[in-house]
């Protein structure tokens, strides 16, 4: 099993198990789950 | 994973391909320039440039971080590293970045304390590990990165940790492109912009490329549907005469970007007058140095540096590569003397790097044939 990385998550406020953010340079940049995948398609499908 | 094989379907990106290619006008070229290095890669990772018509052609960026680094900060951090107590900390890639005199892995070699990290944190972390020690963490970056350096200086002040310093090389993205967009030898049809920046910076910083040149922009994600998809949209635009800012990676960038991220940076950061760029030569407050709050933990305060402007070698064309004047196979040197193993220039180190993407994936054989 890897071992466990420091987080720095003051730019994303609180986080919970299950969270997802992206996280570049041992930082939380942002939550994942802002809008659906799909919705990302749809719009530019649209 | 969630997240990430949604955006590699191969079927939807068939079909991607297929408006592509119904989206361009046949007799007309034109020309992406994908800003990010990240970007680089996964085209040439998915092969997705196979995936475009003939008339569309992409045209890598100034987006690698590592890549854009000149040869003078290099030999800057070789010099810091071989001060008397100190320890080194960079990331992996800068470590094999030539320098005037070699690399940080070659000083390394030679007996300098250079150790790799995967964050600033790290860097602290060893910093409070070895309090006899003076501990410089070499910062690159765009402003992806950036909030990661500002964090942790601003856990070091909190802490009182005396011993901890950086050697400020983040840039930012935007002077580059205006930079690009004023070149007379390049001229571009579109931007993919850069999605991971604009996680921090917004897409709302490249109004200006619509705005004073008439330019469409698409923020886009890294998966190969992403860049397909970001390419789409900078061709509908173009068909349908609009010029503007797009934000394809929705799912991860807002629009006015990390708010509070902008906010520390600001705290922490200022703007240098002017910063040398590989390739784009000097440009004026494109970097970012420690602001007076922070004075104590800069290095270039703390010793001096040599901040010599070193020119490149004159077999290397990593400057045209890095402006799009040149695709990496048309460099003198790519994949003979410079190869991943053995870089002479920046973008043959960096996974992020035009040349390595290209090299590693395959692209090497196929365009010498077309030579």
């Amino acid at each position: 099993m890897a071992e466990p990385q420091e987080v720095e998550t003051a730019l994303v406020g609180e986080v919970a198990p299950g969270d997802v953010v992206l996280v570049h340079a041992g930082v939380a940049l942002t939550r994942l789950d802002r809008a659906a995948p799909a919705q990302d398609r749809e719009e530019a499908a649209a | 994973v969630r997240f990430v094989d949604e955006f590699r379907d191969a079927e939807l990106g068939r079909a991607l391909a297929g408006e592509i290619l119904s989206a361009v006008e046949p007799g007309r070229h034109y020309k992406v320039m994908e800003v990010c290095g990240g970007h680089t890669h996964s085209i040439y990772k998915y092969g997705i440039d196979d995936l475009l018509p003939e008339n569309v052609e992409l045209v890598h960026g100034p987006g690698c971080p590592v890549c854009v680094i000149p040869m003078g900060r290099v030999d800057d951090g070789i010099a810091l590293a071989h001060e008397p107590g100190v320890i080194l900390t960079c990331f992996g890639d800068m470590m094999r970045v030539p320098g005037s005199d070699g690399t940080l892995m070659d000083a390394k070699a030679q007996g300098a304390d250079i150790r790799m990290v995967y964050s600033p944190l790290d860097a602290l972390r060893i910093a409070r590990e070895n309090p006899d020690r003076d501990v410089v963490f070499f910062a690159i970056g765009f402003e992806t990165t950036a909030p990661s350096t500002a964090l942790t200086l601003k856990r070091a002040k909190a802490e009182g940790v005396r011993n901890f310093f950086c050697i400020c090389s983040h840039v930012t993205i935007v002077p580059p492109l205006r930079a690009l967009l004023e070149s007379p030898d390049l001229r571009l049809d579109g931007f993919i912009g850069p999605g991971h920046v604009s996680t921090v910076v917004g897409a709302r910083p490249f109004e200006f490329i619509p705005a004073d040149y008439g330019r469409p922009v698409v923020v886009s994600g890294f998966e190969p549907l992403d860049v397909l998809q970001g390419i789409l949209m900078v061709l509908r635009q173009l068909g349908e005469g609009r010029c503007e800012v797009e934000n394809q990676y929705k799912r991860v960038v807002p629009y006015e970007g990390n708010i509070r991220a902008l906010e520390i940076l600001s705290e922490v950061f200022e703007l240098r007058p002017h910063f040398e760029w590989r390739g784009l030569g000097f440009i004026s407050q494109s970097a970012l140095r420690l602001s007076g709050a922070y004075a104590d933990f800069d290095a270039e305060r703390r010793w001096s540096v040599p901040n010599a402007r070193v020119a490149d070698p004159k077999a290397c064309q990593c400057g045209e590569v890095l402006k799009g004047v040149i695709k990496p196979w048309e460099c003198k040197v790519f994949g003979t003397a410079c190869t991943p193993e053995r870089p002479i220039g920046t973008c043959m180190v960096s996974s992020e790097g035009a040349c390595a993407a290209y090299y590693n994936f395959g692209r090497f054989a196929r365009e010498r044939e077309v030579v």
